[in-house]
């Protein structure tokens, strides 16, 4: 009995304690993944969800990843078929902004990695903000996004 | 020398030589297959066919165009740098293949940075989305008159001298037939069914 009562006075504490951790970072990053490539490429991409979750704007100050020699924001346009890479500097989240990465979009540019990721493997991913939040991301390298949206921007538009 | 009466039957010869020949090509082509404007899949009426160059494949073999005869083909230009967009369509590419096994159509990746896209570099990159796609290479001369022909354009962008750019190139994944022609250009955003879609709706139009 005391046992079960200190379990769930420890479960109590863990999940407060959480929410706690929530409540402080304005921003949240959820569902980060790469995507998995040829073991000879000198480039990946990196797709997360960012939630600023402050009625502050915060600017994104540094991408970086020790197992890749640089990382940046970049931004796949189309535009008449023609596809436009930009290098998105700064990336800016105005107050409740969330923004997705994804395949065809937003992307991180993982650049020369220092070893070969295959799949399975994973990146830790450190982002720095204006507002002093330091967030460090796993993102495992996998084929598809985990949510299993992948690339299907036009039903996105009839659901929405 | 021609007198004067022969030089209007030589004119009325030649206009009915026009005529017949337009309507014979007319006869061959059939009526435009046409997707709906807000599918971004034009097809070309007529087919325009590809020049007759030769590039190399993955395994550094010779490979004519007229190779891509024979069978219906997906073809798809970019650069084994292209960090997002090449890699989501070559995915989605091997999904279509998984989609359509029966059918023997030819899926091809032209890179548009043959400076350095060695055919070694392209062999662990193809391979690497399916072991059964085409990687192409070759003369950058005759991999802009392939482009060119089909209408793809793209640009470096960076220090080309450094080897350090990106190359913003047409996404458009091109249907060529089993004559070797580009029968249609199928516009991003690729979904794997748009693709299936629309291979099997102008397959079974233009049939073989």
């Amino acid at each position: 009995m005391l046992k079960k009562l200190l379990y769930s006075a420890f479960l109590i504490f863990i999940c407060t304690n959480q929410a706690i951790v929530a409540a402080e970072t304005a921003i949240e990053i959820k569902e980060p993944w790469i995507r998995s490539a040829p073991p000879n490429v000198s480039v990946m991409a990196g797709y997360l969800q960012l939630s600023n979750h402050s009625h502050e704007t915060v600017t994104l100050k540094s991408v970086s990843s020790k197992q890749f020699h640089s990382v940046e924001i970049h931004q796949t346009v189309h535009h008449n078929g023609m596809a436009h890479m930009k290098k998105v500097e700064p990336l800016i989240l105005e107050g409740h902004q969330e923004l997705k990465f994804e395949p065809g979009g937003y992307h991180l540019m993982l650049m020369d990695p220092h070893a070969p990721l295959k799949k399975g493997d994973s990146a830790h991913i450190k982002l720095i903000f204006s507002n002093g939040e330091e967030l460090m991301v796993e993102a495992k390298v996998q084929d598809d996004s985990p949510d299993g949206t992948k690339m299907d921007h036009d039903d996105h538009h009839q659901h929405h | 020398m021609i007198s004067r009466f022969k030089i209007p039957l030589i004119a009325l010869a030649i206009l009915f030589g026009v005529i017949i020949t337009v309507s014979f090509l007319e006869q061959t082509e059939p009526t435009p297959l046409e997707f709906d404007s807000s599918m971004g899949i034009p097809v070309m009426s007529p087919a325009i066919p590809l020049p007759s160059i030769t590039l190399t494949d993955q395994h550094n073999n010779a490979f004519p165009t007229s190779s891509l005869k024979g069978s219906w083909n997906l073809m798809f230009f970019g650069y084994t740098n292209c960090p997002d967009v090449c890699p989501t369509t070559l995915m989605t590419m091997n999904q279509v293949a998984k989609k359509l096994p029966q059918e023997p159509i030819n899926y091809v990746f032209v890179t548009v940075d043959p400076n350095r896209d060695s055919a070694e570099k392209l062999k662990q990159y193809v391979s690497f989305f399916n072991a059964d796609f085409i990687g192409l290479t070759g003369d950058k001369a005759d991999i802009d008159l392939l482009s060119e022909t089909v209408g793809v354009i793209y640009d470096y962008e960076g220090d080309i001298e450094a080897g350090s750019y990106i190359v913003n190139h047409y996404a458009a994944i091109l249907v060529v037939d089993p004559k070797g022609r580009l029968r249609a250009h199928i516009l991003p955003p690729h979904t794997v069914d748009k693709v299936v879609d629309a291979v099997n709706q102008i397959r079974d139009y233009y049939g073989n």
